[in-house]
């Protein structure tokens, strides 16, 4: 009984190391506990869309984030993706990394941080590219909201960059 | 006379010759990507496989099938080039440059911001990564 299981473990340990995995182990973990999935009200002033991909491709990717509209700090963050396992986890990881964040800080969230935070092999690089696409969609549809609600009266956030400030 | 426009067979058999025109619309762009796609990665395949000839890294390997492109420099990671039907691109996955999509625009295959041309990124990159090699991307 004991040998059997001690063959097991080395075989299994055996596998893990040498083997190619597909998936890595991150990827795995967040398409088996992703976070954050989700909707919020898109019709909420605060709420913005991004809806990026397309469905003959494979992948389609929708994240959302309500943002604080007096410190533009990102305070709830959701997102529905179709599509492989690399792109669950690009947007799920990408959901968990804006979280917190300010809004303005959110846009610079790169590719290459998903990609390496996931280690996705080179074919699934364009999953971690949708997801920061997925990102710079929802931010830029919530700072068209704001300049539409509030015109030439937007008035920068605290610590938002001056250059960023949409009139 | 004009009654025989409401004989549903007729109608049918108009509707259905508008349609056809419409599919085969859709059918010759696609038979055109198709087309200057596939000559693309075949030259790409060979210009890949000359670098091979030319050195000895372990690990280079040149692959294409189904449309996939994948080539293991050996010494600097692995690119994967495939073309995207449904968009008509060319997907690359550079180990220097991570992702990017290109769309063939009069006669170039040019990024989808406008920045690099296939050919020329590739051509950049090699010439970097196998430093001392004659390598030479066909245009």
């Amino acid at each position: 009984m004991h040998s059997v299981e001690c063959r097991n473990t080395f075989f299994l340990l055996f596998l893990l190391r040498n083997a190619k995995l597909l998936l890595s182990l991150q990827v795995i973990d967040h398409y088996e506990n992703p976070r954050n999935v989700g909707s919020l009200p898109k019709s909420d002033p605060n709420v913005g869309t991004g809806v990026v991909g397309a469905p003959a491709c494979g992948d389609v990717m929708k994240l959302q984030i309500l943002v604080n509209e007096e410190t533009g700090e990102i305070q709830e963050v959701k997102f529905k993706t179709f599509g492989c396992g690399s792109a669950i986890a690009s947007s799920s990881f990408a959901t968990e990394k804006i979280k917190g964040m300010k809004v303005w800080d959110a846009k610079g969230v790169k590719n290459t941080d998903i990609a390496k935070e996931l280690s996705l092999p080179p074919v699934k690089l364009h999953c971690s590219m949708l997801a920061e696409d997925a990102i710079k969609s929802a931010v830029k549809d919530w700072e068209t909201k704001r300049a539409a609600r509030l015109g030439g009266k937007a008035a920068p956030l605290p610590g938002q960059p001056k250059d960023e400030v949409h009139v | 006379m004009f009654s025989i426009l409401r004989n549903p067979l007729v109608r049918q058999a108009s509707s259905i010759r508008s349609r056809f025109y419409s599919a085969a619309a859709t059918d010759e762009a696609s038979r055109r990507f198709h087309e200057v796609a596939d000559i693309r990665m075949q030259t790409l395949l060979d210009d890949f496989d000359a670098i091979g000839e030319k050195c000895d890294a372990p690990g280079f390997d040149v692959v294409y099938s189904s449309g996939v492109l994948t080539f293991n420099t050996g010494i600097a990671g692995t690119y994967v080039i495939n073309k995207q039907p449904p968009n008509k691109q060319i997907w690359l996955s550079s180990p220097i440059s991570g992702p990017k999509r290109f769309d063939h625009l009069n006669g170039n295959w040019i990024d989808s911001k406008k920045t690099d041309k296939l050919e020329e990124l590739l051509e950049t990159e090699l010439k970097t990564i196998f430093k001392g090699i004659d390598v030479t991307i066909t245009k």
